[in-house]
């Protein structure tokens, strides 16, 4: 893959294995934002605790749009 | 009784590797697999069309009550065989069983394109991260694409750290 060093990232080895598929240079630049601490943590997790998480936050934010939480 | 609108991932999945299903976890809930902290409300599953690994899934769906999302209408083992998705409810939550991608690649053409993710004594067959990339950036719906940049900075940290 050719590119400027001042291109280079975590992201070009995806670039050059996810093939023919044209990414949106947004995508490219907020892959380069995204925070990892949340995907540190989310890896730390085994597979199963993953689904876990997901399916509790899911109902937590259920709960929380469907304004059901009691504020005093 | 009204069935959740949550999924219970890690149960449909249980469930399903329990009645010895054989499918791929694809969307978002094979992006939470890879790490990526997002949340999703239904499983998405590519399903393998033979005949027993079909019957296999409609007795589990009959278990589970489910209907198509908003009718009284149950799948049929016939439709599982098909080339859909279907939208169901179940007693656990959404499940989307498709018989196809929107690529209209299956369960076969799928499986060199997976990888297997083993907890304990499960172990779940999961669209590879590449691939999953690939699939959500064809797929152009801007829930996709939000879910993207999470994908990409995976798929990039785990390059970096081999």
């Amino acid at each position: 893959m050719s590119s400027t060093s001042q291109e280079a990232s975590a992201t070009e080895p995806v670039l050059a294995s996810t093939t023919r598929v044209e990414l949106d240079p947004l995508v490219i630049q907020a892959a380069r934002e995204v925070d990892r601490s949340l995907l540190d943590w989310a890896l730390s997790l085994s597979p199963r605790q993953r689904l876990r998480a997901c399916s509790n936050a899911g109902l937590a934010l259920r709960r929380f749009t469907s304004g059901s939480s009691r504020t005093g | 009784m009204a069935h959740p609108a949550q999924a219970d991932l890690d149960a449909l999945i249980q469930s399903l590797l329990g009645s010895g299903i054989e499918f791929i976890v694809v969307g978002g809930a094979a992006a939470v697999l890879h790490g990526a902290p997002i949340t999703t409300q239904d499983l998405d599953i590519v399903h393998r069309r033979t005949n027993e690994n079909v019957q296999k899934l409609a007795d589990l769906l009959a278990k589970l009550d489910a209907t198509f999302r908003g009718r009284d209408l149950r799948p049929s083992a016939e439709l599982l065989a098909g080339r859909g998705q279907l939208n169901l409810s179940t007693s656990l939550g959404p499940l989307d069983p498709m018989c196809v991608l929107h690529d209209g690649r299956g369960y076969e053409e799928l499986l060199p394109h997976t990888t297997v993710l083993t907890d304990g004594p499960s172990a779940i067959r999961v669209l590879d991260l590449e691939t999953l990339i690939a699939v959500k950036a064809a797929a152009g719906r801007a829930r996709d694409k939000l879910v993207l940049p999470i994908l990409l900075a995976l798929q990039g940290g785990s390059n970096r750290d081999r």
